[in-house]
């Protein structure tokens, strides 16, 4: 079977890809997230009213940060490898294949959230798409005093 | 929430129910900045294999918090989660999620950390996503 992973590709497994800074997270910023999730539910008051902590799955870096950002989702499936300034593998299409993630302390109000990106590792399955490549990631988030926010892994699935 | 003593391995104690479809998955997509043709345009669905568009794993990782926040409904925090993505939202289709203790344990930091497992599924009897998540409640006295 050909391989899709590179020699490339393996030498860039545990270096930082990314990192990015948010802007201080708003009360605005929580309330549009809660209410966009909770739909067709009304949110809970403590997003709403007078939010003092983010949700736990909140994105502090959508739409916007203060330096340009990596836009992995108008990117295409090989955006990685575009990243790493590295071959892409011959692949097109890409879905979300598991993630994870620890929590440390809330995001609040005012907070500027930093994030850390990472390749974990990259494995090979066949399904039935045909063959498929495993990438898992790693992505630290810290607040302005440099807490864990939460550290997020994921699988990404691509084919 | 169910008072701490009264929960046991095996109790199903969170569920949540959604209809899915583009309504769900466009409100999602203008807070996350998370506008992919998969997620919102019939053909682009198709070209990958699909019926149509398919909805976000990042949704339905919401959607998971959302269930285990009103089931702890401020009493305890959410610690870790994780899951696997088996089967594409598919959009029109009813979702149900599930959290089911698995392990209780007290800690010695005064908190007990209960472990849930996690599964939704659609109303074509598909198991979308599964997994696990650790909440700490605090310990009793």
């Amino acid at each position: 079977m050909t391989t899709l992973i590179s020699e490339d590709m393996k030498g860039i497994i545990g270096k930082e890809l990314v990192s990015k800074r948010s802007y201080p997270i708003t009360q605005s910023d929580i309330r549009k997230w809660a209410i966009a999730v909770y739909f067709p539910d009304q949110p809970p008051a403590e997003f709403l009213d007078d939010p003092q902590v983010a949700p736990e799955e909140f994105n502090p870096f959508a739409w916007a940060t203060p330096t340009p950002a990596v836009r992995f989702s108008e990117m295409g499936a090989t955006a990685l490898e575009d990243v790493a300034g590295i071959p892409a593998p011959p692949v097109k299409f890409q879905l979300n294949g598991g993630v994870g993630c620890t929590y440390g302390v809330r995001m609040r109000p005012g907070d500027v959230i930093t994030s850390s990106l990472s390749i974990v590792n990259y494995f090979e399955k066949s399904g039935k798409l045909g063959q498929m490549l495993f990438t898992d990631r790693a992505d630290v988030w810290t607040n302005q005093n440099g807490e864990v926010v939460r550290t997020n892994t994921s699988t990404l699935i691509r084919y | 929430m169910a008072n701490l003593a009264d929960l046991a391995v095996g109790q199903e104690v969170a569920v949540l129910v959604r209809e899915t479809g583009v309504a769900n998955w466009n409100r999602y997509a203008a807070v996350n900045d998370e506008f992919v043709p998969i997620h919102m345009d019939e053909a682009a669905g198709r070209t990958a294999g699909f019926t149509g568009p398919i909805g976000m794993g990042n949704l339905q990782w919401a959607y998971y918090h959302n269930m285990l926040r009103g089931w702890l409904n401020g009493a305890g925090r959410i610690e870790q989660m994780n899951l696997k993505f088996s089967n594409p939202n598919l959009s029109n289709t009813v979702v149900t999620l599930k959290a089911t203790v698995s392990a209780i344990e007290s800690g010695a930091d005064g908190q007990t950390r209960v472990t849930v497992a996690l599964t939704a599924d659609d109303d074509q009897a598909r198991r979308l996503s599964s997994g696990d998540a650790v909440v700490s409640i605090p310990s009793a006295g």
